[in-house]
């Protein structure tokens, strides 16, 4: 897009575009823990972690915001202690999630490097 | 006073019931329960009001008719008799007698009033920026609930079942741009059960609520959000969409902001439903030329709300979402507490 000056611009980078949301993954993750899509977005988990992890922005992303490429590098520094699943008032199995997001992301992230899988 | 008991027949009671939606077959059912005579009035020439255009109820989905056959079947009495399409405009109100006008003519005379005129749903048009009466794809929560009961094939395209649908609620609620302040209550949970509806008849078409907070107060309604969450996948987006406009193949291109990402958000959609709220009914009636209304809101004022339903002059109730937004359990509720305050105010003055 060049030409005309409106005096604004929308960064590409920032919008979420649903429309090129690739929800596979979520979809993935969905039918293993049906329970992770009923998150309220209240923050507990995120309030409650020792590493710092926004857990409740992973929901989100995966299902709004997520394309092909994209990582979700805060959940590497998640050390599985399970204080984030004490503390869901909606019972959602986050340390599972946590678990099961990195494995089904690696194992993406192996078949379009071509690592055969374990 | 409980010290002087009166004997008093219930029949020597006329009392008149303007409107016929839940609030007011309820009231006229009690008032005949209870042995009073009923003239019972609705500007329609049949009985049921706004719930004949629906579909199924929250949270339970029951079919609209079979509740209404339910409703109007009790209001086969000897006692209430049926003055449809008559419209009251005014009451007036001296020395406990009440004569019903309708504009000039008078209509009826009675001992006690209760008034069950209702709501209207909110005019979409006013909130320009979400196209409703500009684009053919955008329309309200009535709406739908008129083509999912007259046949769901109006929302395909050229046969074609849609892609994706958005929802909006707070359309005419918590909006100080438009001085409505209160909360219709009501619209959140009927977003969540169309979006449900939709996701059964067309289980690939994507579904996203824009919601400001989720208001699911009633009984059951809470449970039926979490099942649209985890079994139906309807996506909730928390923020308001700031404009729809339409795109070249004719669909909707909706912005907002996803306010738990903080992030400007966009999403083409084959359909918007606009979640309406509830405003004051145009068919109000006035009471010795006095509105009664509240001037904040334009709903009846009470007079006293802890006992729920009395209106300015004595001997004039209010039952129902004319009151205020209300559920139909509720309406249907207060149409009898209606009819019971009215019973204790004839036998008491």
């Amino acid at each position: 897009m060049s030409g005309k000056n409106f005096g604004f611009v929308i960064k590409a980078g920032r919008q979420i575009d649903i429309d090129v949301t690739d929800s596979t993954l979520a979809d993935d993750i969905a039918l293993e823990v049906g329970a992770w899509r009923a998150c309220i977005s209240c923050g507990s988990c995120v309030a409650t972690c020792p590493a710092g992890i926004s857990f409740r922005s992973e929901l989100p992303t995966l299902n709004r915001a997520f394309q092909h490429n994209v990582e979700l590098p805060t959940l590497k520094s998640c050390f599985l202690c399970g204080k984030c699943q004490l503390v869901c008032p909606r019972g959602i199995p986050t340390r599972y999630l946590s678990i099961l997001i990195m494995q089904k992301l690696q194992s993406r992230k192996n078949v379009a490097e071509g690592i055969p899988s374990v | 006073m409980l010290t002087e008991k009166k004997h008093t027949e219930p029949n020597q009671f006329r009392i008149a019931v303007i409107g016929s939606g839940p609030a007011g077959i309820s009231a006229a059912i009690s008032a005949a329960a209870i042995g009073m005579e009923v003239d019972w009035y609705d500007k329609e020439s049949r009985p049921g009001g706004k719930l004949n255009d629906y579909h199924q109820l929250f949270p339970d989905r029951e079919f609209a008719d079979l509740v209404l056959d339910d409703f109007t079947g009790k209001a086969d009495s000897i006692r209430i008799k049926k003055h449809f399409g008559t419209t009251i405009t005014r009451i007036e109100s001296a020395n406990g007698q009440n004569v019903l006008y309708s504009n000039t003519e008078v209509v009826g005379r009675c001992d006690s009033v209760i008034v069950a005129t209702g709501f209207d749903f909110f005019d979409a048009r006013i909130k320009e920026e979400f196209g409703y009466g500009i684009y053919d794809h955008v329309i309200t929560s009535p709406d739908l609930e008129k083509i999912l009961k007259t046949g769901h094939d109006q929302l395909k395209k050229g046969g074609i079942a849609p892609e994706s649908m958005a929802f909006v609620h707070c359309v005419g609620s918590r909006d100080q741009q438009i001085g409505i302040n209160y909360c219709s209550r009501l619209c959140c949970i009927t977003g969540i059960k169309q979006a449900i509806e939709i996701r059964e008849l067309f289980p690939s078409c994507k579904v996203y609520n824009f919601y400001i907070d989720i208001r699911a107060f009633g009984s059951g309604y809470e449970e039926l959000y979490r099942q649209a969450q985890e079994k139906y996948n309807i996506h909730f987006i928390r923020g308001r969409v700031s404009e729809a406009s339409e795109n070249q193949q004719n669909r909707i291109v909706v912005k907002a902001e996803d306010t738990l990402m903080a992030r400007p958000l966009k999403v083409t959609v084959d359909w918007l439903v606009l979640l309406v709220g509830m405003v004051p009914s145009c068919t109000q009636v006035s009471v010795n030329q006095a509105q009664c209304s509240d001037p904040e809101t334009g709903f009846y004022q009470l007079q006293n709300p802890f006992a729920g339903s009395g209106l300015e002059k004595p001997g004039i109730f209010s039952a129902g979402a004319c009151g205020g937004p209300m559920s139909i359990p509720e309406a249907a509720a207060s149409g009898r507490s209606a009819a019971i305050e009215a019973w204790q105010y004839l036998t008491s003055r």
